[in-house]
């Protein structure tokens, strides 16, 4: 399921773009069942672990969606009811030259089931995953958007929230990546 | 089915009509218990895995999956999923006689297959399935030869005292001259249930492996035609095994389910190895009044352990939610607050008391030593 933005605006709006396309085109070259997320929330959790250093906050935070039917947050990670799972991490300063074009650092992280992706397969496909959705991205809506570079591994790509509560090992069938952008987006079409 | 599984309104999944249908105990194992246990939960911690089921075919003879838990038991017809609900399921038609096959999903399938674990478990700490005689040999090393009299000849096993003995053949014999087979009938309360062949040695003691278990009302019968046999001079004890009598006879008649039998203490050629056991189903459903808090007690404790060990290595949002190991190893360790645990063991302390007052006392098991701590 793309879960999608009703009335996206600004970074949104652009991030609903990408995520359209991603999710109707992975949807063709991967088999099962793919949960599309837009642009997720560091949200705390009170665990009463350690802070970590990189995030000086006094509590310990998940990327979680508003599901605005449930009226709830939610976590996105990976749901082994899916094949695959994807969503996009922003940071919190967004740069401009003219106060009209914006530029925001993007990871849009993937975790997935490479046997239900490519149930026909046996080997472990990770890099054909990884090239799945580079291709993808650049084949739409690429002048948005520049890709810097990919980031492997769950504790990495999500080296900013809590990863100790996920029973997901970067081991086969398993595999988390992140393609990394960066992304122009309008606040206001005023000049 | 004995047991129910309540609504919760949690989750999408419509469960299958076994499950939803009103349990016959008017026990709901998910209702009243603690409130992490619903239906989306479990389901998101049960196993996922994705499976196909093999097509119904008409010249299969399918059993109860519940009974066989066996994955053939389980077909696929016309894109939906059936599950066998009876034995000697030969020919019926999924979609029409539903005497014989439920429509299910694989989510209720996992669940019911949960309940059955949590059952097993009931059985286990109750100690309700034992062994009364294991491997036990009803024979005589004969060498005088004797012609049977009257038409047949017989062993009658019957359980002693209790419907709950289970009692199960593995090995049969008859020491006769020659080899040519005979046929061996298995009767209960006048009916015919199984007919075997069976060739003697030459005269020589030689077992021949089956596999036939007598569970019920009445006494079961291994019958042959009478003929010539070589038998000892020893006398048959029918009092002497634990869990059930056995004693041979002779019968009179047109055919060996119909004919009349009289009961004596001597060989007739035949030789068997049995093995008794108390078979705890019968009288789980039958006391489920007795018994059915320490079943929701055990699901309930059971559950909480999967969610500690997340033993299907599920990777989800609700087990994220649920597998909180401080909360989870509280409900699991503390003996001294209202916790999973503690109402388990009490149930579980309440059931033996109940059982002990309730089961065949000739059949309870005394084995091992009791310690009663009293105050110093």
């Amino acid at each position: 399921m793309n879960n999608l933005l009703s009335k996206p605006v600004g970074l949104d709006e652009t991030i609903a773009v990408i995520q359209k396309d991603l999710y109707r085109e992975l949807s063709l070259v991967w088999q099962g069942q793919i949960e599309g997320y837009g642009r997720v929330y560091k949200n705390p959790v009170n665990t009463g672990e350690s802070v970590p250093d990189y995030y000086q906050t006094s509590k310990i935070v998940t990327p979680a969606w508003y599901n605005a039917k449930l009226d709830d947050y939610e976590d996105t990670y990976y749901d082994d009811n899916s094949a695959a799972v994807f969503c996009f991490l922003t940071q919190e300063n967004d740069s401009t030259q003219d106060s009209q074009v914006y530029t925001s650092e993007v990871k849009i992280a993937f975790m997935v089931d490479l046997s239900k992706i490519y149930p026909t397969s046996s080997e472990r496909q990770d890099s054909r995953a990884q090239r799945d959705v580079a291709e993808i991205l650049r084949n739409y809506n690429f002048e948005k958007y520049n890709i810097t570079g990919i980031e492997r591994r769950v504790d990495f790509v999500f080296r900013e929230y809590l990863t100790s509560s996920i029973r997901f090992n970067d081991m086969h069938p398993l595999h988390c990546f992140a393609m990394k952008i960066d992304l122009e987006y309008f606040l206001t079409d005023k000049c | 089915m004995v047991l129910g599984f309540s609504e919760d309104f949690t989750s999408k999944i419509v469960l299958d009509s076994q499950l939803k249908g009103v349990p016959t105990s008017g026990l709901y194992v998910n209702s009243g218990v603690h409130p992490s246990i619903n239906t989306e939960n479990l389901l998101d911690f049960l196993p996922k895995t994705d499976l196909s089921f093999v097509n119904w075919s008409a010249t299969k003879d399918y059993g109860a999956f519940l009974t066989s838990r066996n994955r053939d038991d389980i077909i696929a017809y016309d894109s939906k999923i059936y599950q066998s609900i009876q034995g000697f399921n030969l020919n019926q038609t999924p979609a029409t006689e539903t005497l014989y096959w439920v429509e299910t999903n694989i989510e209720s399938l996992r669940l019911k297959l949960f309940l059955e674990q949590v059952k097993d478990k009931v059985y286990a700490d109750l100690a309700l399935t034992k062994r009364l005689i294991n491997n036990q040999y009803l024979y005589e090393d004969g060498d005088l030869p004797r012609t049977l009299e009257n038409d047949y000849a017989a062993w009658v096993l019957e359980p002693k005292g209790s419907d709950f003995v289970s009692i199960r053949v593995n090995e049969i014999s008859l020491q006769k001259d020659g080899t040519t087979p005979v046929n061996v009938y298995v009767i209960n309360q006048n009916e015919l249930i199984e007919t075997i062949t069976l060739a003697p040695d030459n005269g020589r003691l030689a077992f021949r492996d089956t596999d036939i278990t007598f569970s019920g009302k009445g006494s079961f019968k291994i019958v042959i035609d009478s003929t010539d046999v070589l038998v000892g001079g020893a006398t048959v004890d029918p009092l002497k095994f634990d869990g059930f009598v056995a004693y041979t006879a002779s019968g009179t008649g047109n055919a060996p389910e119909t004919a009349d039998y009289t009961y004596n203490t001597f060989g007739n050629g035949l030789g068997i190895n049995v093995t008794a056991f108390l078979d705890a189903t019968n009288y789980i459903e039958e006391n489920l009044s007795e018994l059915g808090s320490c079943f929701r007690a055990t699901f309930e404790y059971m559950v909480f352990q999967m969610f500690l060990h997340n033993s299907n290595n599920r990777s989800n949002r609700s087990q994220r939610i649920q597998m909180d190991d401080q909360l989870l190893m509280a409900e699991l360790k503390n003996l001294q607050a209202d916790t999973v645990v503690s109402r388990y063991h009490k149930e579980k302390k309440r059931a033996i008391t109940a059982m002990r007052k309730t089961f065949d006392t000739q059949l309870n098991d005394h084995d091992g030593i009791q310690i009663k701590v009293g105050s110093v």
